[in-house]
């Protein structure tokens, strides 16, 4: 029969990453003799560690110097998710002047259609030269194709997760369109078609960045779906930020040290110059905001001002993307006579 | 050379874990056991984990075969030995111009 202790620590053991579990079998044996004698410290360790370890197992916190440019490339791209869905909606909104626009308006569905063309259009540009690209790499290496370029359980599990996550990201986005609780960066976007995928995403994402964190109040005042969303959202974001990172730095593919630092510095300057733009618009065009009129939105340099909240988590998010940047250009200058 | 310092908040454990591995390859509880010993510390194991996760990732131990499938036990490398070497030659350095300044200071 196995004790409590011997229960708290398997439970515990949990926290960590499965391949963790496996490279350390015998940490559940220290664990279960340490916890009696100091429980709070060490558990307190142990939840500590453990987060540390999951973060570094999701690429996040590479110490090998040959892991870290796949790392920092990773952490590009799960950046640049969010901040894709984020910034359209933001873009959509300066181009309405932030006001209070129905999804049927005329200015906010032009530029919302506009811009939703523009990125999807860019989206499956890149996306088909990298299937071409990936495909023609292929034929000229075609020997070791089968085994390089077949999936596996360290890459379907990833993809599973962020398949499932995206779900529940859109879900949640689906129950707070369907809440009426008013969003300044989704209401002018689409709520028909193909084109409300994104829209729910945007929701979801909204939804973590609320101005309910900085106005507590806020949370009393939102309908059940709302709620449900700005607490379950961040964690499928986050979830399917992870999936994202683990995925790419598990991918079979090896783009050429070009292609990675062309990549992560395209993105970066982009990200840059889009925060930037909306940062230009926000000090240009002051007191046209009216979305949440209690939450002094009027000011534009009020800590709960919507269109602030919004621009802080595009500039946290290009501080991310900058830092997987430097990764990336650890290793050296891209056009530097040592390439290859 | 492989440094201890790059081990940022892991240096000290990691310190610890090496010189007791310097006297024989041990698993984690016996780790535990002879740090405590030789040095009065007593490491979580949530650190000492993540410092021997860390210390195999810089290839400074690595695990040995066992019989027994519950316990691994690790042993110092030749780099880890170096980089032991270094480290405490550093702290000894430090301990000598600390103990050094204590003898000259003057007590009121």
């Amino acid at each position: 029969m196995t004790s409590v202790t011997d229960r708290s620590a398997a439970w515990l053991a949990r926290l960590y990453p499965a391949q963790w579990r496996r490279d350390f079998p015998d940490f559940v044996e220290v664990l279960t003799e340490e916890l009696p004698g100091r429980p709070l410290r060490v558990v307190a360790d142990v939840v500590v560690s453990s987060t540390v370890e999951r973060f570094r197992s999701a690429g996040m916190l590479p110490t090998r110097p040959a892991d870290r440019s796949r790392a920092g490339l990773a952490v590009v791209a799960a950046a640049l998710l969010p901040f894709a869905a984020l910034s359209m909606g933001m873009w959509s909104q300066l181009h309405t002047g932030l006001a209070a626009q129905g999804p049927g308006a005329p200015a906010s569905l032009k530029w919302t259609v506009a811009i939703l063309a523009v990125a999807m259009a860019v989206g499956l540009a890149t996306a088909s030269a990298g299937v071409v690209a990936f495909a023609l790499r292929c034929l000229w290496s075609r020997p070791s194709l089968p085994r390089a370029a077949a999936p596996n359980s360290s890459t379907v599990r990833p993809a599973v997760a962020f398949c499932v996550s995206i779900g529940a990201l859109s879900l949640t986005g689906w129950l707070a369109d369907r809440s009426g609780w008013y969003s300044p960066a989704a209401a002018g976007l689409p709520h028909h078609g193909a084109a409300q995928l994104p829209t729910l995403w945007i929701r979801g994402i909204v939804a973590t960045i609320t101005p309910a964190w900085v106005h507590p109040t806020v949370f009393g005042q939102m309908p059940p779906g709302d709620l449900l969303a700005t607490l379950a959202a961040p964690i499928a974001t986050l979830v399917a930020t992870a999936s994202l990172v683990r995925l790419v730095r598990r991918l079979p593919a090896a783009p050429s040290r070009r292609v990675e630092e062309g990549f992560a510095i395209g993105a970066v300057g982009t990200m840059t110059l889009a925060v930037g733009a909306c940062t230009r618009w926000l000090l240009t065009h002051p007191g046209r905001q009216g979305a949440l009129p209690r939450l002094a939105n009027h000011d534009p340099l009020a800590p709960g001002h919507t269109g602030w909240l919004v621009v802080m988590a595009l500039a946290m998010l290009t501080a991310l993307a900058a830092i997987g940047l430097r990764w990336v250009l650890e290793r050296g200058s891209p056009w530097s006579a040592t390439d290859g | 050379m492989p440094e201890l310092a790059g081990l940022g908040r892991y240096t000290g454990p990691a310190t610890l874990i090496l010189s007791s591995l310097a006297g024989g390859a041990k698993h984690g509880y016996a780790l535990t056991k002879d740090v405590e010993q030789f040095s009065g510390v007593r490491l979580s194991p949530g650190t000492l984990y993540a410092a021997l996760s860390r210390l195999v990732d810089q290839k400074l131990i690595e695990p040995i075969p066992s019989e027994d499938d519950r316990r691994r036990p690790y042993r110092i490398t030749a780099i880890g030995s170096a980089a032991l070497q270094s480290q405490l030659s550093e702290q000894r350095r430090v301990a000598d111009v600390g103990l050094r300044r204590l003898k000259g200071l003057v007590t009121p």
